[in-house]
């Protein structure tokens, strides 16, 4: 048949043709290609554990551990701003301005339940960093690199999964071991090893990690941050005091002194300030970055007047704990005790640590008087200010000007020489060894000598007599620095210090005070909370409900 | 039989033609396509060699080699006669005139109709009209509308009994010829029952159709087509543009909600540009993947949220598996598929559709006055820390410097949002080339001061034949939105809704919004207010930029088979700047941080598909074939950059922060999917319907050993209707039963879930700067496959009474296996890691849907209602991994998934009011596991087991705590009332849910929450010790952190009913009669006025809409009021 001729028959010929093409094209060529896609913005597992600028980037990584920026009042990790300075909230140091209910006042106020968040932070944080840590060792064998940075690289990292495991021991006693990468069924069915065992394991990895790591003086300006043999001496050191190994203390702790890298600084102030953060008394510290890894520390605690939350709340216990500049205890009688000004005449590490009714912060003046009803910072219980008539300086730069959420860089110290002074020294005395000036001159009276401190010496060698006055020394100079809570654990003290009511700045002349405070002290203390230790309950942390959930082996 | 046209009338006015002609020349492309063929017939030469066939054949022959068709009266043309011809390159009229020799058979060329009559031989080709070659038969005309006097332009007009049929044009006329003055016309229109009219010698006809509920000839939208609703076996629920026109809603999610049985809609936020709510359909079906609903906007994924409602011809949900399975691999969760308008043959037509109204909230929570706040604090807090003095100085109100009322949240949400929205259209097109041209503006002011939405939309749907055997449907779109909103500052961060709105819920009437100095107050975190954040120069836009093209091409090659290729792409440009200002809020606190935030993410969807249908009858035997190929890829690219700390916060460009700790971040993501798959239908006798599809898909977010999976699914159907022994009961119209099972899947997870990685970002300062970190941060499962869900679905429809009453009733069992889950609760942070997707659990959602409807008239009044009613039982069948058995005999997470459970649950205390008084503590169970310090006016949590599976006199989260109700409701139901009276017509939406739980936490549910506010409710319904009740509206005063107390942890008292009946619309409409629209020269125009979201009925918390939940970071649910118009011409 013969075909015509038609206005759209060769359109149609071609769409025909185009058709079939595309037709075959969908059927025969088919895209198996584009179903293969792998992420662009993570490292793939496969080909990452190669070369050493990799092994850094995870090594990076195990530092950062469970860390996360920004404000948080429920620790991700031990070593943010708030798992080191907030602890102290569920001390006799200080109080979370948000109240009895907040969660860290509960660990110690008598209602510490297994749902709380705090606790189950600090467990999270925990695992999720030992978790980085195990894969990090299962896999950097594989590092084509020298075998010295290798075993130096494993060396920190078997640290800072001892850390974990030292905090596990002292908080929860038992807890899982778990020391490689594990399936969601096999972390299911994890069991709790004793406190004993976690103990030995601690033991173990840090001697061996003292062994491989680099001593504090051998770290260069690039390394600043990274552990060291006195950092992993130091946990040792305190994991021998808390399991009451005195002589084994006393003996690490030596070894620190020892190796003559670490000093006391005599700037008091600058250690917890950027200027000064490097310096050899801080032995290792939790790191930040303004901008990017910012401490939002300014943020949560700065008082209104400076635009902060006022969070940190310095209790009256802590703020008294403080003597006068002539190395005596204080009294409100004593004619050196200026109610217009409490720092006059103080020990230096009250002012450099708080601030007071009338303090000047950051070219501000605090204005906390209960009768202040026009100020910010007024003590009430109900504004965002102080609830003790005290606030915190410890920490902060008062010449920082930028965003005080992200922007501030200032390092938190998590061991610092100073503790391991008066460690060495209460090891001595807890052995039972004989007290000698030359140890106290050596320990004690380096940190509270030191020149911007400058307190007369210490020089009681009668070891009860010398007990309370190293461990309140030792409570006023680490004031703050997250040490307090496991102090008053191991010393089992938790049933004098955290009973009873707590108090904040005396205001005698005040008119409001008698009216608002919920209660009245003759001394005109402004009236914070009242705790309720449960010695034997509280001491031991429960493990978190959420955990006995899904693996009810864990149960308390 | 020979296909049989007849010529179509015209009869338009001749200023309108000539609007026509000029508006025609602006559509280019569809001019191109016009073919002026006044001289084809001249022109047109062709071949013939056929020996002893019929006349019939050799018409056949003549309409396949040219474009000329046939109008032939076969009572008077022998189309069987045999003839022979044999002609070489010879025109038309030459042929025509061999074939009918020696016959009476005339012929005349219309154009490229041939009309063959009786008559004179003439043998003429002439330009004159159809009417003229009629003569000898009867011409009757008429017009078809519907029973409120609209014209149905489109209605088909056929002599019964014959092939012989015309539409009716745009204004419902029509004209045809008939055999005798006594024939019957048969009168349809898509979703109106079928009319039967004897002429009985009339010769003009007014013909009015019953719009039919049982939609006998409505076609519904189904998977790669359409299908006559008689004949669908699976369950589909479809709304057309009917039931969505007029309503002010800015998303189209918005317009389905209470229209479909089986089909829920959530909505919790009013938010202009993000109120789009939650779409699920038959019950939410699975606790790992995201069980969302595919939407496909004429067979290309999109999203509901883009598209302007006035271009939508039809919305139709695929619920069962037999009608989804053909979209197997993502259509677990029902299908949406929307079909936008498409342009007519009939006469051209412009309409503009515009209304302006205004928004205000549903609800608005109330809080205490000042005065009272520092009262309650007191109270609260067990101190005086608000002095008498201080109290009676708030009460005054004469010192509001100092001692102010500040109502935060009234105040926020204190404008009435104008909203407008305005759509003109552009529709017509001849037989051949169709276009559909509209364009919207949408303009959406907030109920918040500079927060708006605004949306331009843009589609141009074409449709044209080309040739005879091609046909090509493109369809061009685009949509430009901008979301506004104000931020509050730097130095308090966050986004509108975390910072302004919740600080607004937050914030107590104490504290200074801006004073008579116009100092702004620093509120109580020294950051400033919602006062100060709305009057800063803070903004958030996000404009998005969407175009799309969508091209589907068929070849018929012959009557039986049609190909068909559809390509389409789709792109959109998301960006987003927000600026947080510095700002100064009085002369001693300047607040100087700023910063920018900008991002601009770029997503490409591409899709080829290739199918191929074959249909035949053999006999009683209806049978057709669909196979089919389909590639869908989507790339996305992200980048996104920060600067702070800007000079001035008028210039808020990046180039303008300072270049200190500025930040700069971007990556790139694609997934893909690759499936065929093939359905066959089959019918016999009309009576007994069978279908089955397959379907192998293949998805980048599985490994390779997983990558494709088969999905199969099957129905039957019985029209039972069509069985002898009940076509003679008159009042049953409509009766079949259907049954479908299938399995569908589910893949809508993250890019790759499967490929194990170290997270990057996991950076740490080291060496004095920040070093580049990674960590191991998830567990991944290298050996994911797809999440398959099985569905079976058994129904029955029924009409009665010629559709007057119809009802339909459907069961449905989905089975959802293998879920997609990362069951983190369910596992133990020992793992230390994240866990990513893992084939776990298995969930099933159970339910009924039935819908009813009924129309009537009485006079000049007429009615019609449709409601729809479902059931959805959802239950966690197991959670596989996460089994993890509770000391209480609850199997699960042991916080929000529960065997025999249905997901979204609220896991908690019963309480049984509070202590009245301290020591009966004691004498209740012991409830230091929960409340350490229980006292008077703290609930009291039931003691309702324990180790032994009873009381154990101990209150305790192990034994103590169970399911209190969920998130999804259980039953779902909507009416649609429609009334019309001579001109006016109403039309009423009630919407509604039943056995459904809310809860609101945080600032919106408790007082003094996190330094927050205390509502009026709480203060009034406070537990008060002096007059202590059992059952106190809110317990014991009690100043919280964000931790909450031991009150605030989850019980019944908390988690309340959030069920509710709303009115969701009502809309009263004017026509104005033709005398009218005649004198001012257009063909209708309608003008209503509308409510939506009107009232709600309902026992949630006072001054909270029962769909919001949460910690009050929230927008409320917006009531619309409009005044609109319909207008055409």
């Amino acid at each position: 048949m013969i075909k015509i001729y038609k206005k759209d028959s060769y359109n149609s010929r071609l769409l025909k043709l185009f058709l079939l093409g595309v037709l075959s094209l969908g059927t025969f060529v088919s895209c198996d290609k584009e179903l293969e896609q792998f992420p662009s913005n993570a490292f793939a597992a496969d080909n990452f554990w190669t070369s050493e600028s990799n092994a850094n980037i995870a090594l990076t990584g195990a530092y950062r551990g469970a860390v996360e920026y920004g404000t948080q009042v429920v620790p991700s990790d031990w070593w943010t701003y708030c798992g080191i300075v907030f602890m102290e909230f569920a001390t006799d140091n200080a109080y979370d301005r948000r109240g009895d209910n907040s969660t860290q006042n509960r660990l110690t106020n008598g209602t510490l339940l297994p749902n709380n968040n705090v606790v189950n932070g600090y467990w999270q944080g925990s695992y999720k960093r030992i978790a980085i840590c195990n894969d990090f060792l299962e896999n950097i064998e594989k590092v084509d690199m020298e075998q010295a940075k290798i075993d130096r690289m494993k060396a920190e990292v078997r640290f800072l999964r001892a850390t974990q495991y030292f905090y596990l021991s002292q908080f929860w006693g038992a807890a899982p071991l778990v020391t490689s990468t594990l399936t969601p069924d096999e972390a299911n069915n994890v069991g709790k090893v004793s406190k004993a065992e976690l103990v030995s394991f601690v033991t173990d990895e840090l001697e061996a990690a003292t062994a491989a790591l680099p001593s504090f003086g051998d770290l260069n300006a690039s390394e600043i941050g990274r552990a060291s043999k006195q950092a992993a001496l130091a946990f040792l050191g305190r994991l021998y005091l808390g399991e009451r190994n005195f002589s084994g203390a006393s003996m690490v702790y030596k070894q620190i002194i020892d190796l003559g890298d670490n000093s006391i600084d005599p700037d008091y102030k600058s250690l917890f300030i950027p200027s000064n953060e490097n310096s050899s008394e801080n032995i290792f510290s939790a790191q930040y970055f303004g901008g990017q890894a910012g401490n939002s520390l300014p943020q949560h605690a700065y008082p209104a007047v400076a635009s902060g939350w006022h969070i940190v709340n310095p209790l009256g216990s802590l703020a008294d704990a403080y003597g006068f500049d002539d190395g005596t205890p204080l009294s409100y009688d004593d004619p050196k005790f200026d109610y217009e000004d409490m720092g006059a005449n103080r020990d230096p590490r009250f002012r450099y640590n708080f601030i007071w009714d009338g303090a000047t912060f950051a070219g501000r003046t605090y204005d906390c008087h209960p009768d202040s009803s026009g100020s910010v910072d007024q003590l009430t219980y109900s504004k965002q200010a102080t609830r003790t008539g005290y606030g915190l300086r410890k920490f902060f730069d008062e010449s920082f000007s930028g965003n005080l959420l992200s922007d501030y860089g200032g390092n938190i110290p998590i061991i610092r020489y100073a503790e391991v002074l008066l460690s060495y020294l209460e090891a001595e005395l807890e052995a039972g060894n004989a007290i000698t000036q030359e140890l106290l001159d050596l320990t004690i009276n380096a940190v509270r000598g030191r020149a911007s401190v400058g307190l007369p010496p210490i020089t009681e060698t009668n070891a009860a007599a010398l007990r309370p006055i190293l461990r309140n020394e030792r409570r006023i100079e680490l004031a703050l620095e997250g040490q307090r809570l496991w102090d008053i654990f191991r010393w089992g003290i938790g049933d004098e210090v955290l009973v009873g009511d707590f108090w904040g700045a005396p205001f005698p002349n005040s008119t409001l005070y008698p009216t608002t405070s919920k209660k009245l002290d003759p001394q005109s203390r402004w009236y914070v909370t009242s705790k309720n230790f449960r010695e034997g309950v509280d001491d031991v942390w429960p493990i978190p409900e959420s955990e006995v959930n899904v693996n009810p082996k864990l149960g308390n | 039989m020979k296909k049989i046209n007849k010529p179509r009338n015209r009869n338009g006015c001749p200023w309108r033609f000539d609007l026509k002609m000029k508006l025609t020349t602006l559509f280019l492309l569809v001019a191109l396509f016009q073919v002026n063929a006044s001289t084809y017939s001249q022109s047109t030469k062709i071949d013939l060699n056929l020996n002893n066939v019929k006349l019939f054949d050799v018409l056949d022959e003549i309409e396949s080699q040219t474009e000329f068709k046939f109008f032939v009266d076969t009572k008077e043309v022998d189309l069987e006669r045999i003839v022979s011809i044999k002609v070489k390159r010879e025109t038309i009229s030459k042929i025509l005139e061999k074939v009918f020799k020696g016959t009476n058979i005339d012929y005349k060329v219309l154009d490229k109709q041939i009309a063959l009559k009786p008559g004179v031989k003439e043998g003429n080709v002439d330009q004159s009209s159809a009417q003229e070659i009629g003569l000898q038969q009867p011409t009757i005309s008429g017009t078809v509308v519907d029973d409120t006097g609209t014209p149905l332009p489109g209605a088909n007009i056929v002599e019964k009994g014959t092939t012989n049929g015309v539409t009716a044009d745009f204004d419902g006329n029509f004209s045809m010829e008939v055999a005798d003055v006594n024939a019957i016309l048969v009168v349809s229109y898509i979703g109106f029952s079928t009319l039967e009219v004897p002429l009985d010698g009339k010769t003009n006809l007014s013909i009015t159709l019953q719009e039919s509920a049982a939609g006998l000839d409505e076609v519904v939208v189904v998977g790669y087509g359409t299908q006559k609703k008689i004949n669908v076996i699976g369950s589909i629920s479809q709304v057309s543009s009917k039931d969505i026109e007029n309503r002010p809603v800015t998303q189209a999610s918005q317009a389905i909600t209470g229209q479909m049985p089986g089909v829920t809609v959530i909505q919790r936020s009013g938010r202009p540009g993000q109120s789009g709510g939650d779409i699920s359909v038959r019950g939410v079906g699975s606790f790992g993947a995201t069980p969302n609903a595919l939407v496909l906007i004429d067979g290309i994924a999109g999203t509901l949220n883009d598209i302007n409602p006035d271009d939508i011809e039809s919305i139709s949900v695929l619920k069962d598996a037999s009608s989804a399975a053909i979209y197997g691999a993502r259509s677990a969760n029902g299908v949406i598929l929307i079909t936008t308008k498409s342009g007519s043959n009939k006469k051209f037509s412009v309409s503009y559709n515009s209304y302006v109204g205004f928004n205000e909230a549903t609800e608005l929570p109330e809080f205490a006055n000042s005065w009272e706040y520092a009262e309650m604090y007191n109270i609260a807090s067990g101190s005086n820390s608000f002095s008498t003095e201080d109290i009676e100085k708030y009460r005054a109100q004469n010192d509001l410097d100092n001692y102010p009322n500040t109502r935060f949240l009234e105040d926020l949400f204190s404008k009435n949002g104008i909203q407008t929205s305005h759509t003109l259209t552009v529709n017509g097109g001849d037989d051949k080339n169709k276009y559909y041209v509209s364009a919207g503006i949408l303009d959406q002011q907030g109920i918040v001061p500079e927060n708006s939405f605004n949306r331009y939309n843009f589609r141009m749907n074409l449709n044209n034949k080309l040739g005879e055997k091609f046909e090509l449907n493109s369809r061009f779109f685009g949509a430009l939105e901008e979301r506004k909103e104000p931020q509050a500052t730097a130095n308090k961060g966050g986004d509108f809704l975390d910072q302004l709105v919740q600080n607004a819920v937050r914030y107590p009437a104490i504290f200074l919004g801006q004073d008579s100095q116009g100092n702004y107050g620093i509120g109580p975190e020294s950051g400033g207010t919602p006062v100060a954040w709305l009057d800063s120069k803070s903004y958030l836009t996000n404009p998005t930029t969407k175009v799309g093209v969508n091209v589907k091409l068929d070849w018929k090659p012959n009557d039986d088979l049609v190909f068909s290729a559809i390509g389409g792409y789709n792109f959109t440009l998301y960006e987003e700047r927000s600026y947080l200002a510095s700002q100064r809020l009085n002369e001693d606190l300047f607040l100087g941080q700023s910063y920018l935030n900008q991002e601009s993410n770029k997503t490409i969807f591409k899709t080829m598909q290739f199918t191929g249908e074959y249909s035949k009858e053999f006999g009683s035997h209806d049978f057709s074939l669909l196979a089919g190929y389909s590639f869908e890829n989507e790339e996305l690219s992200l980048f996104n950059g920060y600067r702070q700390d800007f000079a001035s916060n008028d210039y808020t460009v990046m180039d303008l922060g300072s270049a200190e700790n500025q930040q700069s971040g971007g990556y790139d993501e694609e997934w893909a999917l690759q499936s065929f798959f093939s359905r066959l239908k089959y019918s016999l006798d009309q009576k007994y319907l069978f279908e089955a599809t397959m379907r192998y898909d293949g998805s980048s977010r599985f490994p390779e050993n997983n990558k494709y999976a088969f999905f199969p699914s099957a129905a039957v159907g019985w029209r039972i209707s069509q069985e002898d022994f009940i076509q003679g009961v008159s009042w049953v119209s409509n009766l079949k039963v259907k049954a479908s099972w299938g399995v569908l899947g589910n893949q809508n997870i993250g890019n790759y879930p499967y490929q194990t990685v170290l997270a990057s970002g996991r950076d740490y300062s080291l060496g004095g700067g920040l070093a580049t970190g990674a960590a191991y941060a998830n567990y991944k499962d290298a050996n994911i496959k797809w999440e398959s869900t099985e569905t079976t679905d058994i129904g029955i429809e029924s009409g009665f009474f010629d559709g007057q009453l119809t009802f339909n009733a459907t069961y449905f069992n989905r089975n959802t296996t293998d879920v997609l889950f990362e069951p983190s609760a369910s596992v133990s942070s020992v793992l230390g890691v994240g866990i990513s997707e893992t084939n776990t659990g298995e969930v099933k959602n159970t339910g009924w849907e039935f819908d009813l409807g009924h129309r009537g008239n009485a006079g000049d009044f007429g009615y019609s209602i449709n409601a729809n009613f479902s059931v959805i039982n959802n239950e966690v069948v197991t959670l596989g991994l996460g089994n993890v058995e509770q000391p209480n005999g609850f199997v699960g997470n042991g916080s929000d998934l529960f065997i025999g459970y249905p997901m979204q649950m609220y896991y908690g205390y019963k309480s049984d009011g509070v202590f009245l008084n301290d020591g009966e503590v004691d004498s209740w169970p012991d409830m230091s596991a929960v409340n350490p310090t229980a006292q008077a006016g703290d609930f009291r949590y039931k003691d309702i087991s324990g180790p032994d599976g009873v009381p154990d006199g101990k209150v305790d989260p192990t034994y103590d705590r169970t399911y209190l109700g969920s998130r999804i409701p259980k039953y779902t139901f909507g009416a649609n009332l429609g009334f019309n009276y001579k001109n006016f017509d109403l039309s009423v939406l009630l919407q509604g849910t039943a056995g459904v739980k809310g809860q609101l936490d945080g600032y919106a549910g408790y007082a003094f929450f996190n330094l927050g506010n205390i509502q009026t409710w709480q203060m009034d319904g406070r537990f008060d010790p002096n007059n202590p009740v059992r059952y106190p509206e809110y317990p014991r005063l009690e100043v919280l952190t964000n931790s909450g107390s031991a009150n605030t942890e989850t019980s019944d008292f908390w988690v309340i009913d959030s069920g509710y009946l709303r009115v969701k619309n009502i809309q009263l409409g004017y026509n104005f009669p033709n005398t009218l629209t005649d004198v001012i020269g257009v063909d209708s125009l309608r003008f209503y006025l509308g409510a939506e979201n009107l009232h709600s009925f309902n026992s949630y918390r006072k001054g909270w809409d029962p769909e919001i939940i949460g910690g009050g970071a929230y927008y409320p649910i917006l009531s619309t009021y409009t005044f609109g118009l319909n207008l055409k011409f």
